[in-house]
């Protein structure tokens, strides 16, 4: 495996790396702008896709709820009008059940002793159990129906009133196991007193069916708040219609989730970022408007984005296959426009070790690489030729050089032979010079005293040395004469 | 073995295997739907307490639609739980019924407004009192201070709140105040009354059987009070294991509640247990709150004549 050194000396790998590298930058950066711009656009429209849908769900909802309240207040009047007729009661409270099959059940209740024939409890009731409608007068001491919401709140109020949803615990006569939301009026007198209430009901499986119903993502889910914050719809069923929105603030403050139920409950409509279950989510809310309720729906920020998430995968694994394909296209066509080069580098190895012989071939190319090729190739015949020139003069030099130096040594030893000639000769005429001092000095000084014998003696000593000097210098002339005679030969000789 | 040898050894055999005796039935009715407020007598019921003494306790809700006095003629529950001025109330009509056990030592009432008002000062409105055992401290009240209050019996007064139908309610600290908060309402101290911080504390919630049932089963009864007593004395120690018993009663009586709201309601009614002045759980009448409420009443005409302790508790 080549190391990082290697690819640093690789000039096809630097170049292929610095090529992708420049590519990714330049597409990151083109992505980057792209992404975003898509994810705002995404957002918008999946965002107004729930929007929509949420709108569409709430003025169903609405639509039909008017429907309910209409049908209710053209009964009214005939139930005031009809006031003198207790038992018709029983016949109104069946029919409004046959004409209007939304409805589970209907209530047509008076106060205490209104007819006095009826007794404390007289309230005319119908429930549609999906095969008949069955009717009684459910009023009773075990059925104290003047203490309920569904009477109590529309009789204080003095107008109509959608009553939260409540489950009925009757335990005698029409025994009902649904909850209900009921749509409850005064009914007035002709003097305008309050003298009972009408109600009618629709089953709450009618709103989770409808408002489940209401999912735009997979994993987006609704839920639906009563006025009191109660889960009426809730995707967990052990929180709907046993908890409100509130509930998780007994145990600690949650001021996301208590803040978007103040607003839900308040009647506002609006959107929230929160998070819900560890997971970022998109909260759309609008209240109704009959019931005063409001619907939630929920959608996780990971349905939101699924399917820009998913293109986005993709185009960054394509992205990375183009950029690993253009990685390895570029390092191969790059590596093999320049092998010619690591050619001319081997050859300039080569010529480093004084090898002027590589095998570069003949080019074809004819852009730089080829020329240079080309050129190298003349430069290094041309270099050849004009080593083996320098070597073959160098060659020359060399034995001249050693002849040279031959010659040189031997003028060094002849000049070393006279030297020491001339120091022996010196040494030999030295004696003689010293005796012929000492006796001339003797005869200057003690020549008065001499005899004359003595005297020829020392003229006889004085001329044997001088004899012996002369004899010396003679011989050391001759040599000069000789060595001079032999010179000149060599002189002439060469 | 001979017959009559083994004749021998009977006796040693009877001694050793009694005969089972027969547990004595007892049904009580709760003031209300499954919720935390009888933990107590669930644990007694569930640990076997009751068995233990010989006793076979059914534990009975009424609906919510009916009062104890209709549930006291209708189904004849042996015992009932009565808050001790509605006991006292009956006990003055001509119902004679005796406490066999006490489990609240204070009162938990509230009077709240739903406009964010003082209470005092709301006079001729609407106010929501329980149709199933109604709160006298509020007619006390309104009498006493001269509010002269629309009293609306009700059901349940939270969707009547909710809808401005009522101008206050009443509500008590363990179950409707919960519930209110529970709604997003944020009330204020100044649109609270709390009764027992006005000289009005009074016992509430206790068990009450007709002095004839009482005379007739004395041991039945103090047994069911040891045993109560019993289970709620393990709940104080093990507040979320009774709360999981709670719960199941809960989902079976499909009570409309949730286990945050339970278990708020524990501890506060288990802080209404103590004692105002030993801070004891003592499960006992006190002789000193019956002659407050017996005069209060009677001050303001909800008794027919004087209550006394004596009357109320067993001998």
């Amino acid at each position: 495996m080549k190391s990082l050194k290697d690819y640093r000396r690789s000039l096809s790998a630097r170049l292929s790396v610095w090529t992708v590298l420049v590519v990714t930058a330049i597409f990151l950066a083109a992505l980057t702008i792209m992404f975003t711009e898509s994810r705002d656009h995404v957002r918008k429209d999946t965002l107004g896709k729930a929007r929509q849908t949420l709108d569409g769900t709430v003025l169903h909802i609405d639509n039909t709820l008017q429907t309910v309240e209409v049908a209710a207040n053209n009964m009214i009047r005939v139930i005031e009008n009809n006031l003198d007729k207790p038992d018709k009661m029983l016949d109104f409270s069946r029919k409004i059940l046959e004409t209007n099959p939304i409805l589970d059940g209907c209530s047509i209740s008076f106060e205490p002793f209104y007819y006095k024939e009826k007794g404390e409890y007289f309230s005319a009731y119908s429930y549609n159990n999906g095969d008949s409608i069955l009717t009684e007068n459910e009023g009773a001491d075990y059925y104290q129906y003047h203490t309920m919401d569904w009477y109590l709140i529309p009789k204080l109020l003095n107008r109509p009133y959608w009553i939260e949803p409540f489950q009925e615990d009757a335990t005698e006569g029409i025994v009902v196991q649904d909850i209900f939301s009921s749509y409850s009026q005064p009914i007035h007198d002709k003097a305008g007193k309050v003298v009972g209430t009408f109600s009618v009901d629709i089953c709450l499986d009618w709103f989770s069916d409808t408002v489940s119903a209401t999912k735009p993502f997979p994993h987006s889910y609704t839920i639906l708040l009563g006025k009191g914050g109660t889960f009426l719809v809730h995707p967990d069923s052990t929180r709907q219609f046993y908890e409100t929105v509130f509930t998780s603030s007994l145990d600690g403050s949650d001021p996301t989730l208590e803040s978007l139920g103040e607003a839900m409950i308040a009647g506002e409509s609006g959107y929230r970022t929160m998070t819900i279950n560890g997971e970022l989510s998109h909260v759309f809310f609008k209240p109704f408007k009959n019931t005063g309720w409001s619907v939630a729906m929920v959608c996780p920020e990971s349905d939101i984005y699924a399917a820009f998430c998913q293109l986005q995968r993709t185009v960054q694994i394509v992205t990375a296959i183009g950029l690993l394909l253009l990685l390895l296209s570029t390092w191969y066509i790059v590596s093999r426009s320049v092998r010619p080069l690591q050619k001319l580098v081997d050859s300039t190895h080569q010529m480093t070790q004084h090898k002027f012989t590589g095998d570069i071939s003949d080019s074809t190319r004819e852009d730089e690489i080829g020329q240079l090729q080309r050129r190298f190739k003349a430069m290094q015949e041309s270099l050849g030729k004009y080593v083996g020139k320098v070597r073959q003069q160098s060659a020359v030099l060399e034995a001249r050089h050693a002849e040279l130096q031959q010659a040189y040594n031997h003028a060094k030893e002849e000049e070393h032979i006279r030297n020491a000639v001339l120091h022996k000769m010196t040494k030999r005429m030295s004696e003689p010079v010293a005796d012929i001092t000492a006796v001339s000095r003797t005869i200057c000084e003690e020549y008065q005293n001499m005899t004359n014998d003595y005297m020829d003696a020392m003229v006889d000593k004085i001329e044997n040395d001088a004899n012996q000097v002369s004899e010396l210098l003679n011989e050391l002339l001759r040599a000069a004469e000789e060595e001079m005679s032999h010179y000149s030969q060599t002189d002439t000789a060469s | 073995m001979p017959f009559s040898i083994r004749l021998m050894f009977l006796p040693l055999l009877l001694l050793l295997c009694p005969p089972k005796v027969q547990a004595e039935k007892m049904m009580l009715m709760t003031s209300w739907t499954a919720q935390a407020q009888f933990a107590g007598y669930y644990i007694a019921y569930e640990k076997g307490y009751y068995k233990e003494v010989g006793l076979d306790v059914e534990i009975a809700h009424p609906s919510l639609t009916t009062t104890p006095l209709i549930c006291l003629q209708r189904e004849q529950p042996d015992a009932i739980m009565l808050s001790l001025m509605s006991a006292m109330n009956f006990i003055s009509q001509g119902i004679p019924l005796v406490n066999i056990f006490q489990d609240s030592m204070n009162s938990s009432n509230l009077l709240i407004s739903r406009w964010g008002k003082d209470p005092l000062k709301m006079n001729g409105k609407k106010v929501a009192i329980f149709n199933a055992d109604p709160n006298y401290l509020t007619y006390i009240l309104s009498k006493k201070e001269q509010l002269n209050y629309e009293i609306i019996p009700c059901t349940s007064h939270i969707n009547l709140f909710i809808s401005g139908a009522i101008d206050a309610a009443m509500a008590t600290t363990y179950n409707e105040y919960l519930q209110l908060l529970q709604s997003g309402f944020r009330m204020g101290d100044e649109s609270i009354y709390r009764f027992s911080q006005h000289g009005y504390n009074i016992q509430e919630q206790g068990v009450y059987v007709k002095r004839s049932y009482y005379e007739a089963h004395t041991k039945a009864c103090k047994q069911f009070a040891a045993a109560s007593r019993k289970g709620w004395e393990w709940v104080a120690t093990h507040p979320e294991e009774a709360l999981g018993i709670v719960m199941k009663y809960v989902r079976s009586d499909h009570a409309v509640t949730n286990l945050t709201l339970q278990r708020r309601m524990l501890q506060e009614i288990l802080n209404l247990q103590l004692d105002a002045d030993s801070k004891k759980r003592e499960f006992r009448v006190r002789r000193d709150m019956v002659e407050k409420a017996s005069r209060l009443m009677l001050e303001c005409g909800l008794l027919r004549r004087a209550v006394t302790y004596e009357e109320l508790i067993v001998p």
